[in-house]
């Protein structure tokens, strides 16, 4: 099964500042990766490298392979094909629900005129909007609350077939009830594609994932299963991090 | 319990209120003031421009006068008002207002007792009166402007100023009924003559017999006026947006020269570019205006017997010149629309494996669509009424209408015409007005129609997404 991501030595820079120290990671295909840590950690960094979609400034160094292909020496456009990203804000474009979920397809190219629907009717019920938009594929993509609209991005991803889907704070500006759809949608992912989470909320990333990475001043602290890291975790630190974050949570 | 307290919340809002009334001659020197109600200086630029307009109008359209009269004296005695109050308000009551306000009267007095006509001695001919005053209008505006900038750096009047002191409100209307005379006067005099016939009608000038005659109709200028915007916008519009696509999508040395050469070319006084398209038009092709360049750049006409001629220029020669004015509205227009777009949609076309140029047609320039309809309409707009160039190296356009034709326009026929109205052989003299109201209506329509197209665009193309 495709999707394996090996991460070898990977360092960032910003100039002269290092945001990420060297990591070593490998995700098992068809697995959720959720990846927590303070702000400022490196997460978003580690994750936009995944797609190079870090600014141009950045500097990567070390090797990040998909499937064995060294994606920092890919043409970009190639890469993204092959790894989808939900940003933290609904970003769907300006034009038909049907048509968000089509750019990417149409871009791509190669795909004849009569599988458009069904790839739009299988990707929207991947990602849990069918049955809500289904009689209204034509309306702005603007009409959809902001759930609709995350779950829509997703879908837009999911049409392109990528072997590996990454995820910044998806449902960081999503009320709950969205927020477990959205959940409900990357558990779906399970198996099918490589997920990767980057989130600041403890708890969805202990529902959703089944590894989870800490990070902290741009090094790898702890990763693991992710029962095994939020009850038995290695380090003291992310063991405080994730006890100071579970407990607010119960407290609130 | 402090002593503030105990004072009813009333009676402090009125102690509040009273300190307010204290500052407020101050309150016009400090630059925290309301900007939102900045009506005034924009509107006091409006007049100044205004002011010298009606001048500069008059100078050609001397059936104005009289109105000129009551508008231009009116309009210099609001301005002189507005600085005297100014100065007023400022406790600095000085030679310059007077100065100015003495100018005005000098102006007005100048623009009610001189004669008509002044003919020179020095100068071969006459000049009209509205010379003199223009100088002296010109001489206030340039101070009222400077008092208009201090407004928009500074002080802004807020909205209580305005209903304060209504008479600052003076200018605003004023400048609103000089609009209103000018368009009635257009009507008055143009509309009779707007008839089926004058405008069905093509103008002509041939031999019959030993004698000319002319025919008198406006088809070829009417035409004329839409052939060249249409060869304007297709020449402009492409590279209009090129260049605004360019300069938002690059970095670097080139993208930035770029930019200041299209700005630049913005600020090239109509003029110069004029004499260029003369000097072009002149200079090419050999004296019997035969060959393919002498036909691009000079045009060619065939008279009545099938022979040759040169023209004075090609609609293809007025349309190259009269899109370099349209150009830098359509490059900054589309800039606008490509900077307006959310970068996080342009993120999200990234991450799904778009290119560039996909991302170009289907995202970037669908969006940007509102800016450059807009921009492409107002563009035309001005090049349908931009005389000067034209000025130089059009003709009456009678021998058929073509890239190659001599070009014409409403513009031209206003300028010929009033050129031709004091000889009472010029058949076209009484159509002056008739053309340029008929020029009116057309870059009126088309500012109309370009705001209802933004308005319609973005509700089609932006989904509703509001651009900032």
């Amino acid at each position: 099964m495709a999707g394996v991501i090996e991460i070898k030595g990977m360092r960032v820079a910003y100039g002269a500042t290092e945001v990420i120290k060297g990591i070593d990671l490998t995700i098992a295909p068809g697995t959720v990766l959720a990846v927590v840590g303070p702000s400022g950690c490196g997460k978003t960094t580690l994750l936009r490298c995944l797609n190079r979609m870090t600014a141009p400034s950045a500097k990567i160094s070390g090797d990040i392979l998909l499937d064995g292909d060294d994606t920092l020496r890919m043409d970009p456009v190639l890469l993204r094909r092959r790894v989808g990203m939900v940003f933290q804000k609904p970003n769907p474009f300006p034009m038909s629900i049907r048509e968000n979920v089509l750019y990417g397809v149409k871009a791509q190219g190669g795909h004849r005129k009569s599988t458009y629907a069904d790839i739009v009717e299988a990707s929207l019920a991947k990602a849990a909007l069918w049955q809500e938009v289904k009689g209204r594929l034509g309306d702005s993509a603007m009409t959809l609350s902001l759930g609709q609209q995350q779950r829509l991005c997703i879908a837009r991803s999911l049409a392109v077939a990528p072997e590996v889907i990454l995820m910044d704070e998806p449902a960081a500006s999503l009320d709950p009830t969205s927020t477990a759809e959205l959940e409900d949608s990357i558990i779906a992912m399970k198996g099918a594609y490589t997920v990767v989470v980057v989130t600041h909320d403890i708890d969805e990333a202990r529902r959703v994932s089944d590894h989870t990475a800490y990070l902290s001043g741009g090094s790898l602290v702890e990763f693991g299963e992710t029962e095994q890291v939020f009850t038995d975790a290695r380090s003291p630190e992310t063991r405080a991090y994730l006890r100071g974050r579970a407990l607010s949570a119960s407290v609130a | 319990m402090s002593a503030s307290s105990q004072v009813p919340a009333a009676a402090r809002e009125q102690n509040r209120l009273s300190a307010r009334e204290a500052r407020r001659p101050r309150d016009l020197g400090t630059p925290a003031l309301d900007r939102a109600s900045a009506v005034l200086p924009v509107m006091a630029f409006g007049v100044s421009a205004v002011a010298l307009v009606i001048a500069c109008v008059s100078l050609s359209l001397n059936s104005l006068d009289p109105y000129r009269l009551v508008v231009g004296g009116a309009l210099t005695a609001s301005l002189a008002l507005l600085v005297l109050h100014v100065r007023y308000e400022d406790e600095a009551w000085d030679l310059w207002a007077i100065g100015l306000l003495v100018a005005s009267a000098v102006a007005v007095v100048l623009l009610a007792r001189l004669p008509e006509y002044t003919y020179g001695h020095s100068i071969n001919g006459l000049i009209h009166r509205s010379l003199f005053t223009a100088i002296i209008q010109l001489a206030i505006a340039l101070p009222t402007t400077c008092v208009a900038l201090y407004y928009v750096l500074g002080a802004t009047p807020t909205a209580r100023d305005l209903s304060r002191y209504p008479f600052l409100v003076l200018p605003i209307v004023l400048s609103l009924f000089a609009y209103v005379v000018i368009l009635f006067r257009l009507v008055q005099k143009g509309a009779p003559d707007l008839t089926w016939n004058a405008i069905s009608n093509e103008y002509s000038s041939r031999l019959v017999g030993s004698a000319f005659v002319n025919e008198a109709g406006m088809r070829n200028h009417i035409l004329g006026t839409f052939l060249l915007m249409a060869m304007t916008a297709l020449i402009a519009l492409p590279i209009g947006v090129g260049t605004g696509i360019f300069v938002t999508e690059h970095d670097g040395w080139l993208a930035k020269l770029v930019g200041f050469s299209t700005s630049m070319l913005r600020a090239i006084s109509v003029f110069i570019l004029a004499v260029s398209a003369f000097s072009l038009v002149r200079y090419t092709g050999d004296h019997q205006g035969n060959g393919v360049l002498s036909d691009l750049i000079r045009g060619f006409y065939l008279d009545d017997a099938g022979f040759k001629h040169p023209a004075k220029g090609s609609f293809l020669t007025a349309a190259v010149f009269l899109s370099l004015l349209v150009i830098p509205v359509i490059a900054r227009a589309t800039e606008e629309g490509l900077r307006s777009l959310p970068s996080d949609i342009r993120e999200g076309s990234q991450a799904l494996g778009a290119t560039d140029g996909h991302a170009l047609l289907r995202i970037l320039l669908p969006w940007s669509l509102p800016n450059i309809m807009t921009g492409l309409l107002l563009g035309s707009a001005e090049a349908a009424g931009s005389v000067t160039v034209l000025l130089f190296i059009s003709g009456r356009g009678q021998y058929g209408l073509g890239p190659q034709h001599e070009a014409t326009s409403l513009a031209y026929l206003i300028f010929d015409a009033g050129r031709g109205a004091k000889s009472f052989t010029d058949v076209m003299g009484q159509y002056q007005f008739s053309a340029a109201l008929l020029l009116l209506c057309i870059t009126f329509s088309l500012t109309i129609l370009a705001l209802f197209l933004k308005q319609r665009f973005a509700t089609r193309y932006r989904a509703g997404i509001s651009y900032e």
